[in-house]
Order: C-alpha cells, then sequence, then structure tokens
C-alpha cells in the first residue's frame, strides 16, 4: 500500500503555546515530574474545572533540580487560568514564583 | 513582570531564615509587618528595621485601641471583623482603624455598613489565607462583599498575613487569581501595588 503524506496542519490552525518558568522556592523534596504534573492538574481543576484543563495540556519540558526551575509548556489560550491556579498548588509545592513567560523557549533561555 | 508591590505579613515570618530575601524576589517591596494585640503590653513591640518595613498592630479587641492613647505613628491599624456587629463597630469608627477579614458564616457586611465605609474612608483588608484553607464558605463571602465595595467605591486589598514563607503569594499569581472575582485587571493592579 502506498504511503499517504500527513496533512499539514495550518498554522491559524495550530495551538499556540506559552512557556512559563515556575521556580519552587521553599519546596523542601527532590523535584518529581510526575508528582508536579499531578499537583498542577489537579490545582488547575479545582480553578478552572476538567475541560480547561484538558484543553490546556501542561507539559512539563525541563527540570532544573538545582535551582528548582520548572520549564512549562499550555496552551496559549488558557494561560492566564494557569497561572490563577497557581495558587491552589501552592499548598501542595510550597511559594511558587513565576520567573518568566515567553512565546518560544529560545526567549526564555535568552532571558537567563 | 516589573512593578512594586506591598503585602501585609505577620511578625512570625521574620522568625525564618531568608525572608527577607524571599520577599525581594517576589518584587514585595513595601511591606507592613503585623503584631496582634491582645493586651496594652503588645504594643511596645520591636519591628524590624529596614526602610520599606512598617509597623502594623491587629487588635482583637476594639476598646484596646480605642484606649491606648500613644499610638505609633505611621503604623496601620487594623480591627479583626467577624460578625456583622464587630464589622459594623469598626467601619462606623471616624479613627483610622481598618477593617480586617470581615468573614463569617452569616452575612457580614451589607448596604449600609458599605455606604458608612465609604463615609468614614476604611479600607478593607481580606485575608488570602482564608481563601486557600475555608474555600466554600469565604469565596461565596469575598463575592458578595466584592460586589457591594464596588458598587459603593470602598477601598479595598488582598493581604497574604503570612506566618510563614509557604503562605505569601507571588503577586502575578494573585493578579491572575483575583481575575476569578470579576474584578478589572486595572483595579487589581492598583488594589495590589498601592499601599493604604
Amino acid at each position: 500500500m502506498k504511503k499517504k503524506k500527513l496533512a499539514v496542519i495550518r498554522p491559524t490552525l495550530r495551538h499556540k503555546k506559552r512557556y512559563i518558568e515556575i521556580q519552587l522556592l521553599s519546596y523542601p523534596q527532590t523535584l518529581d515530574s510526575k508528582t508536579i504534573y499531578i499537583t498542577l492538574t489537579k490545582a488547575l481543576q479545582k480553578n478552572s474545572g476538567v475541560f480547561v484543563q484538558l484543553e490546556t495540556n501542561i507539559t512539563i519540558i525541563d527540570i532544573d533540580t538545582k535551582t528548582k526551575t520548572l520549564l512549562i509548556r499550555v496552551n496559549k489560550e488558557y494561560l492566564e487560568q494557569f497561572i490563577s491556579s497557581l495558587f491552589f498548588a501552592q499548598s501542595d509545592l510550597g511559594l511558587i514564583k513565576v520567573k518568566n513567560i515567553k512565546s518560544t523557549i529560545k526567549k526564555i533561555r535568552g532571558c537567563k | 513582570m516589573k512593578g512594586k508591590y506591598f503585602d501585609v505579613v505577620s511578625s512570625e515570618l521574620f522568625s525564618y531564615p531568608n525572608v527577607e530575601k524571599i520577599l525581594e524576589e517576589l518584587n514585595i517591596k513595601e511591606i507592613y509587618v503585623v503584631k496582634t494585640i491582645k493586651t496594652k503590653e503588645d504594643l511596645d513591640c520591636i519591628f524590624p528595621k529596614a526602610k520599606n518595613y512598617k509597623g502594623a498592630f491587629l487588635f482583637t479587641d476594639l476598646n484596646l485601641y480605642h484606649v491606648t492613647k500613644e499610638k505609633p505613628k505611621n503604623a496601620l491599624f487594623l480591627g479583626q471583623g467577624g460578625g456583622l456587629s464587630a464589622n459594623a463597630a469598626i467601619l462606623s469608627t471616624k479613627s483610622d482603624i481598618h477593617l480586617y477579614n470581615p468573614i463569617s458564616s452569616e452575612t457580614s457586611i451589607d448596604e449600609g455598613l458599605a455606604r458608612i465605609a465609604k463615609q468614614n474612608k476604611k479600607i478593607i483588608f481580606f485575608d488570602i489565607r482564608e481563601i486557600r484553607n475555608n474555600q466554600n464558605k469565604c469565596i461565596k463571602q469575598i463575592q458578595f462583599i466584592l460586589k457591594l465595595l464596588k458598587k459603593h467605591k470602598v477601598e479595598f486589598r488582598f493581604v497574604s498575613m503570612a506566618k510563614i514563607p509557604e503562605e505569601l503569594v507571588d503577586p502575578q499569581v494573585l493578579e491572575r487569581f483575583l481575575q476569578n472575582f470579576a474584578l478589572e485587571k486595572t483595579l487589581i493592579k492598583r488594589i495590589i501595588s498601592e499601599k493604604p
């Protein structure tokens, strides 16, 4: 069977992303991406509901255990709800500081 | 995000190491350090000495505030709110004491009290910790009170009253969180950055 080429998603239909760099200022344990992901999704679900949580599509891209910094990717449309939900995530993750919000990883790395 | 923010924190917070550094990192530049006043002797407390730190007193008993003659200058005076009668007692005085945490299981502020608060130039301080710990009751009450305060143009602030560093909130997170209360962005920015 002849392989069919996958259709390219048009830029206008693509989900736009935002990259958020957050720092856990008082997290006593070592960073584990699974527990952090669960905490963030639970907090977002509490703040905005399950449909927003699914659409936000939280992805933990990078974890720096030394500085306790996380790089997270979310859907641009739900950025405000995600940051708002960090208020509830604080009860599990300790004090959270939003360091940077950029449209590309390159720009985030450039800010360091 | 650049900007200077203000917060009211408990004096107990300064028993933890690196608190000054954390406050600096969060861009909280104007800090009121609160001491709860239960007896007259509590007024003689010593606050951390720094340029941007100011003293604040939280009176659990309003009579104690009226009895105290020598009040420190440039300090913030707060009265513990709660039920309708406690809130009415604080809001109806013309002195410079403001209302802190007017949340109870029943109606705590009504139309009349909001009008009096505006006349007496009172500021109402909401405790952020209360929202986190006592969600169902507190969020509903705050939504109701905020409607009244906005209608009568009464000043209000959201403060952390943090006793431990984990209770502090990044102003950026708080700014987004307060949008859930149907407050305009410009108003939110003003209430978290403009000191009382």
